[in-house]
């Protein structure tokens, strides 16, 4: 796909020349990222034509009419650090929202801020703290774009026990449709504020992601308001030290544990009776490996730490999940941490004993997620191989039969790594939980990549027949609707309705949809 | 090393975008988080680090050729290291290699840019960067009862360096510096018109070959006058003969310290005596080649194998540079010497400082850039209060004062030698 020279112009009009490029080394900057080669063969998917940088909604709602008037294929990234942020088998426009960076506005009474794309966890929690109040975490870690977390893509975290998941957190909504015309979603669309996602005014959440989002096939979300919850915290989070291992004082409200269990049904039960009680800031199902590869400066030393431990070790930390509460108040605090002893006394769970570098390491990370980032270290470079939403006793069942089914016979041929059955983790607001298990793979080992896609297809074909979920990350990792073809037979075939939907909003089918749906033809 | 050696880096960057702001747990104010200067200008994800891995991975697969716009998105960056401090937070990755690495590829394809070929021009002929006469080198020393090596011989050199000896305005500082040893006993030289060129700025702009001649020329230079310590006020020459010269196998036998490091010696040994108030509010900006560039140089030499399925470690076991072992702490110790002085902090410091805005050649060839850099940390001086900014590089207050003087901007900028003879 090239530009034409009109194209372009009609483009530069609206961003002006700085805000647009077609310099190939650019361009390259917006078709590569990590599990580009599981995808599509090579660290680079189609190269993009040209890359625009809108700084505002109407400049967005400009670049959309002229590609609807130009049939270009367009998509919208903030960050861009997610596989379907720019990575597509055709090429297309990346409209790139980086000058969109704006904290609008935080309602502290109503507990919400108003914000724009490129705004990250990190971003607004770093402002919000000082007013008592944080964000959702998203698992990708503080970099992650709360707008496209909580409208566009699946956005699942570390704090979400007691903040609900990235989808369930959006208020009123600012939506350019796919065809260019502007839908305030909400509370906005009848000029009365913020504060409400469905109403009084439209109420269209479900269509704008439904469960795992369209992944930017469905126009461009250009102001959010998301919800806050309360930060029991400092103003400010301290880190002490030096780089990579910096020191984290974890904040007197806040108590940080990292619990054991002692088989699949002891760890199901126990965390849903700590849920349960309402007490919990933030909760991580890992293995005891995650919180060393945090205190840790390189995969060099985690190996040095951990290659002499006896295989019996790993088995006994298999079930694992660091655990925070907070308290808006010493008395709190008192009554939070002996209803905590309590429960792992009845449970009989074993707190893993820790040191302040780690405690303080896992207390960041279940602020802000920003662990995830150091399983690309372990060997370049990973991908989920299930990411499921579930009740509490499927995501121990989903772990067993991945593990048990599927991930023994891919790590007896020694080409990936999958963790057995300790998967990433953590409970969702409203009842749920989220598991994930990560797959590390080696990416210039063409084996390795072939047994990364082999592993995902087999999980995108069993997951559905095993009546626990879709695969590939519940279909928002897919490509080209791979997964949700293998669920839509045992899910009352709900991507017709998808198709429909993306019909409808999208009569050009220019906003682009490798990583949603597309109508059939 | 060459560009192809890291090509395993530039394929395991997962576009995360962590080098383009400072570590996420030391931001505490949204206006000052960004850390890399040329993608906060730029905003095109090539002007990042990871961009330029992406572009250094593209230009060895041969999907890009050289053009204009490619050169001004390798070249337009001071190289300034703040993104290799962000990115190994979670990774174990050399982006500030790479993109070194690819420079000097541009410079051996012959792709030159056109602001460097007159200072390169005047390096190979004068000997310095600032394309003038290399006569005149020690002309900011005429008047001074030094001594100045022409053949003889000294323990102690005051390495004044190209930006110090030739701008004129910056005289005061290194005055006052050779001054300071004199006065405490230190018999210190200078090589005057003999002295050349570190050969740091011109690596960093890709001419690597220019950094080995220099490397050569200055060790055999400080060998024959029996030079055993070397004393520079110049934060990027303190880097080049102590972490280039290191990297590039050519690590002299001889003690170096910036001046900061030799006057807090003097300082806590008590031949230095702060008496003098100096009621003034300042922030202190660190110099890149002073801060997170002048960490050691760790040299390794492995291999890369395979763990417990597919975890990537090293034999040998490999350190990385992470930038926290540069000096940041000494000239802070300085300032809190000075009687009367309140220093306060700005909000991106030590090893994730904002740039000044004129390394990496940025000066010479984009100089636009460069004060846009120096004004951006000029407002955060600013905002946090200063009514002057301190730093601790001849290079780096060049540029605030330029900055300052284009954007009328009211802060006073100083080298920190400045202050201290104000306290003497």
């Amino acid at each position: 796909m090239t530009l034409s020279s009109e194209a372009y112009r009609a483009l530069e009009d609206v961003v002006g020349p700085e805000n647009i490029s077609e310099e190939p080394a650019i361009l390259d900057g917006y078709c590569f990222i990590w599990a580009n080669e599981v995808h599509f063969g090579d660290k680079f998917s189609a190269r993009p034509p040209a890359v625009v940088l809108p700084g505002n909604t109407k400049e967005v709602q400009g670049i959309v009419k002229v590609c609807n008037r130009f049939n270009i294929k367009y998509r919208a990234h903030a960050s861009g650090w997610e596989v379907p942020a720019i990575s597509a088998k055709e090429p297309f426009l990346p409209v790139d929202l980086r000058r969109m960076n704006r904290i609008l506005e935080i309602d502290r009474k109503n507990k919400f801020a108003v914000v724009e794309p490129y705004v990250s966890v990190q971003f607004l929690l770093t402002e919000t703290i000082k007013q008592g109040l944080r964000p959702a975490s998203v698992g990708c870690g503080p970099s992650a774009s709360i707008i496209a977390s909580s409208t566009s893509h699946f956005g699942c975290g570390t704090s979400n026990v007691s903040t609900d998941y990235g989808g369930r957190t959006p208020l009123g909504i600012e939506w350019v449709l796919p065809d260019g015309n502007i839908l305030r979603v909400g509370s906005l669309g009848t000029d009365s504020g913020w504060f409400s996602g469905d109403g009084p005014g439209p109420s269209l959440r479900g269509i704008m992601r439904g469960l795992s989002g369209p992944n930017g096939g469905l126009g461009i979300i250009t102001r959010t308001a998301v919800k806050l919850t309360p930060w029991y915290g400092p103003a400010s989070i301290k880190a002490r030290g030096k780089p990579n291992l910096y020191d984290y004082d974890v904040p007197e409200n806040l108590r940080v544990y990292q619990l054991i269990f002692q088989s699949r049904e002891h760890m199901t039960d126990s965390l849903m009776s700590i849920v349960e009680e309402g007490i919990a800031h933030g909760l991580q199902r890992c293995g005891v490996a995650v919180s060393v590869m945090l205190v840790t400066e390189s995969n060099d030393e985690f190996w040095d730490t951990v290659k002499d431990s006896p295989p019996e070790m790993a088995e006994m930390y298999k079930f694992a999940a660091s655990f925070m509460v907070d308290a808006a108040s010493p008395g709190e605090l008192k009554y939070r941490e002996q209803l905590v002893e309590k429960l792992l006394d009845k449970y009989e769970v074993m707190s893993f004993p820790m040191d302040d570098k780690m405690m303080g390491a896992l207390f960041y990370n279940l602020v802000t997620g920003q662990g995830t980032q150091r399983i690309f270290r372990v060997s370049g470079s990973f991908l989920s191989a299930v990411g499921a939403q579930e009740a509490w006793d499927t995501m121990g069942h989903i772990s067993r039969r991945c593990a048990e089914e599927i991930w023994a016979k891919y790590e007896a041929a020694g080409k990936i790594g999958l963790a057995g059955e300790s998967p990433w983790g953590t409970a969702l607001g409203d009842w749920g939980s989220h598991v994930e298990s990560v797959c590390v793979y080696d990416q210039l080992d063409p084996e390795s990549v072939q047994a990364t896609r082999d592993v995902i297809a087999e999980v995108d074909e069993l997951l559905p027949k095993w009546s626990l979920g879709m695969g590939s990350f519940e279909g928002c990792l897919s490509p080209a609707e791979a997964a949700q073809k293998k669920a839509a037979p045992y899910c009352l075939d709900f991507m017709s309705y998808e198709k429909k939907v993306k019909k409808l909003f999208d009569p050009n089918l220019v906003s682009e949809s490798t990583w949603y749906v597309t109508p059939d033809k | 090393m060459a560009l192809k050696d890291f090509e395993k880096d530039m394929m395991r960057d997962s576009r995360c975008s962590y080098c383009k702001v400072i570590p996420h747990v030391m931001m505490t104010d949204t206006r000052f988080i960004d850390v890399c200067p040329s993608v906060a200008r730029f905003n095109f994800h090539g002007f990042s680090a990871g961009g330029r891995m992406v572009a250094g991975l593209s230009l060895l697969r041969n999907r890009i050729e050289y053009t204009d716009g490619f050169l001004d998105m390798i070249f337009q960056c001071q190289m300034d290291g703040a993104c290799d401090v962000s990115c190994k937070i979670d990774r174990d990755l050399e982006p500030l290699q790479v993109m070194q690495e690819l420079r000097i590829k541009c410079i051996e394809d012959g792709q030159l840019i056109a602001g460097h070929m007159p200072v390169l021009e005047g390096l190979r002929k004068e000997d310095n960067m600032l394309q003038r006469k290399k006569a005149d080198r020690g002309k900011w020393a005429d008047g001074l009862d030094i001594k100045e090596l022409a053949g003889g011989k000294a323990e102690v050199l005051f390495h004044a360096g190209c930006r110090y000896s030739f701008d004129e305005e910056l005289w005061p500082t290194v005055k006052t510096g050779i001054n300071i040893l004199k006065e405490a006993g230190v018999d210190a030289a200078i090589m005057g018109k003999d002295e050349a060129c570190c050969g740091g700025r011109a690596y960093e702009m890709g001419y690597e070959a220019e950094l080995i001649k220099y490397a050569d020329h200055n060790i055999q230079a400080w060998k024959t006058a029996g030079v055993k310590t070397i004393v520079t006020p110049c934060s990027c020459c303190y880097q080049t003969f102590k972490v280039l010269y290191d990297k590039i196998g050519k690590k002299p036998e001889i003690e170096i310290y910036h001046f900061t490091e030799y006057l807090d010696k003097l300082i806590k040994e008590g031949t230095l005596k702060l008496k003098k108030k100096v009621p003034i509010k300042v922030t202190y900006h660190d110099p890149c080649h002073l801060g997170r560039l002048s960490e050691p140089w760790i040299h390794w030499s492995g291999k890369e194998i395979k763990v417990a399925g597919q975890m990537i470690v090293h034999d040998p076991a490999k350190k990385y540079r992470r930038g926290a072992e540069g000096v940041y702490d000494i000239p802070r110790d300085i300032l809190k010497a000075i009687p009367g002085l309140n220093l306060v902090e700005m909000y991106r410091i030590r090893e994730y400082a904002w740039c000044c805005g004129s390394g990496g050649g940025v000066k010479e060839a984009y100089p636009e850039f460069a004060l846009w850099t120096a004004a951006e940390r000029l407002k955060e001086a600013k905002d946090v209060g200063a009514d002057a900014l301190v730093s601790a590089c001849g290079w780096c207050k060049r540029n605030f004062t330029d900055a300052v003087k284009e954007t009328g901007k009211k802060i006073e900028v100083y080298d920190i030698v400045d202050l201290v003879q104000e306290a003497l």
